[in-house]
């Protein structure tokens, strides 16, 4: 609460005393704020909204604010950093971070083919939208299609630590490539995160001790570390005016999240006095390898943009839970579970098709104004269980840009979930965001 | 008495045509070693997908705020000017790309090219002056 408090009246006064823009000093400052306002209707869901817990009350939770510096202090050389605070319902609290850090080297290697090195937290340039998830100004839809922009995944996909290279090559009549990768890390925080709740939820679990069922649930993480973390994409330009292509990938392995799960016997059953009692060992959850690739599409014809993506991830997992010791209890003998590991695979895919336009016939202001529509479709698959789970959903936006920094726009959105025993719940989820920037 | 509407039809002719034929320029500051440019050079240092020129110096964009030569120059890159505006937005918070220098008249671009190496810009071919150099688009 405090960085937000500081942060707000820093970004009202820089834009306030234009000294957004000092290039005769060869740096720039820029920065934004949105504030959004999201409502849940019927059976929420966990990606309704970044993992908030079921609610239907509306919240103003729901917001970004940023503020960058980016300077060229020499020939070919751009350093800059991005300070963000965003609360997204229970994660965030406006807390600031650096969203993104870094030093970027140009080498220019010939006519229509150069290099640039980058050092420092960067941008994953994951998918067509990924890096501009925060940027509400870049798109009319309040959230992005999350069958691909998974909120699970938000602190993950959105930059990484290390080093990247990408090149600009101009294939003539064929039109250009971006071509990029890089090999780095990942922090993520042991004590809050949409990806962090992700590990937390693999220390639910239900243990058969023959008389009963051990419930377990994590008590907290020491550490989540991710020892690899690595990416590429290809992005082509093609001939066609406004039509361009992107395949990308990320890989991760060894990521590992090791803390304390609480277990608790059953509360009823055959273990009398005891029922209930509750006891402490280790967890270990360990990521062997983690795969995503997204291939996409997007054509931008005059006021109209049409894009599809689709995603695919792997990865494998395993659960390693410490012995359990539950002493006598009475005339109740002691239960002793020996430890285990449990192995696990999973893949998921998911795909969207969107189409915005910007009536740009209208006059005045509301020439900015722009609809969506998306479809989504997860499956998730465990071949050890075989059960799979989809969600659909549909979405129509609008934005309305006020003047030139400062719009507002609503979203509603459908969804319909399937669990993997077929049962389906329906949810409504209605938005409103306000952005300006500098 | 025929003679001076003569001379005005032939003044208003004139001035029509000179309206009519005014051409917009590419001008770059006046110590700069580019001689031309091709049509997607001009795409690429407008849109932020070069950030250097050919010698390794930064290229510095300045754009109008509004205006016939803006649109003009808005049509040559097959861009409108949310699309123009919001391409650059992703380049700069996403620490790509440093935002476009905005002026309010023809006479400031001119004169903000004039003093700033490196620095590119689109106006009447008219206003073009010492100090810049129009360069052909090919």
């Amino acid at each position: 609460m405090r960085s937000r408090l500081l942060l707000i009246p820093s970004l009202a006064l820089l834009a306030g005393t234009g000294v957004a823009q000092a290039m005769d000093l060869g740096f720039q400052i820029h920065g934004f704020a949105s504030q959004g306002y999201v409502q849940t209707d019927g059976d929420a869901y966990e990606g309704g909204w970044y993992g908030r817990d079921t609610n239907n009350a509306g919240s103003f939770e729901f917001n970004e604010f940023a503020v960058n510096v980016v300077a060229t202090p020499i020939d070919r050389l751009r350093i800059g950093a991005q300070f963000i605070a965003y609360d997204l319902g229970k994660y965030g609290n406006d807390e600031l971070q650096i969203d993104w850090a870094f030093g970027e080297y140009l080498i220019p290697i010939s006519d229509g083919f150069d290099i640039s090195v980058v050092a420092g937290r960067f941008k994953t340039g994951h998918a067509f939208y990924n890096d501009y998830r925060d940027l509400d100004m870049t798109r009319t839809s309040v959230f992005l299609p999350r069958s691909v922009y998974s909120a699970s995944f938000r602190d993950f996909f959105l930059a990484a630590n290390g080093a990247q290279v990408n090149s600009n090559i101009d294939a003539g009549g064929f039109g250009s490539f971006i071509v990029s990768g890089f090999l780095g890390t990942q922090n993520i925080d042991e004590d809050q995160g949409p990806l962090r709740d992700v590990f937390a939820s693999g220390a639910n679990q239900s243990i058969n001790i023959g008389v009963g069922f051990l419930t377990t649930e994590l008590k907290n993480f020491d550490y989540i570390r991710v020892e690899n973390f690595n990416g590429a994409h290809l992005e082509w330009a093609t001939p066609l005016e406004g039509m361009r292509l992107k395949v990308s990938s990320l890989y991760a392995d060894n990521m590992e999240a090791s803390g304390t799960m609480t277990a608790t016997l059953p509360v009823s059953g055959f273990l009398g006095a005891s029922s209930g009692q509750s006891t402490e060992t280790s967890i270990d959850i360990v990521v062997d390898h983690w795969f995503d690739i997204t291939l996409g599409a997007e054509y931008v014809w005059s006021d109209l943009t049409i894009a599809a993506e689709m995603t695919s991830q792997y990865y494998t997992a395993k659960t390693i839970t410490g012995a359990l010791d539950f002493p006598p209890f009475g005339a109740t003998p002691g239960v002793d579970q020996a430890g285990s590991t449990t192995n696990l695979a999973n893949r998921t895919l998911g795909a969207y098709g969107s189409a915005t336009y910007q009536l740009s016939m209208l006059p005045g202001a509301w020439k900015r104004l722009g609809v969506f529509g998306a479809f989504n479709w997860d499956r998730s698959t465990n071949p050890y269980s075989d059960a799979s789970s989809y969600t659909r959903t549909g979405a129509v936006a609008l934005r309305y840009d006020i003047v030139d920094h400062f719009l507002i726009k609503g979203e509603f959105e459908r969804v319909q979930e399937t669990s993997s025993s077929g049962a389906r719940v329906y949810g409504n989820i209605f938005s409103l965001k306000t952005t300006f920037d500098f | 008495m025929r003679i001076p509407l003569l001379i005005a039809l032939v003044s208003l002719v004139a001035v029509s045509a000179s309206t009519a034929m005014a051409e917009e320029t590419v001008i770059l500051n006046g110590a700069s070693a580019v001689a031309g440019l091709s049509e997607d050079d001009l795409k690429d240092y407008y849109l932020g997908k070069k950030s250097s020129w050919p010698d390794g110096s930064k290229v510095v964009v300045v754009v109008l705020k509004e205006g016939a030569s803006h649109e003009n120059l808005l049509s040559k890159l097959g861009k409108s000017n949310s699309q123009f505006t919001t391409g650059w937005k992703k380049l700069v918070f996403t620490g790509k790309g440093a935002m476009p220098e905005q002026v309010g008249s023809e006479d400031d671009l001119v004169a903000f090219v004039a003093k700033t190496p490196g620095s590119i810009g689109f106006v009447d071919a008219a206003k073009a002056k010492e100090g810049v150099k129009a360069v052909p688009v090919k």
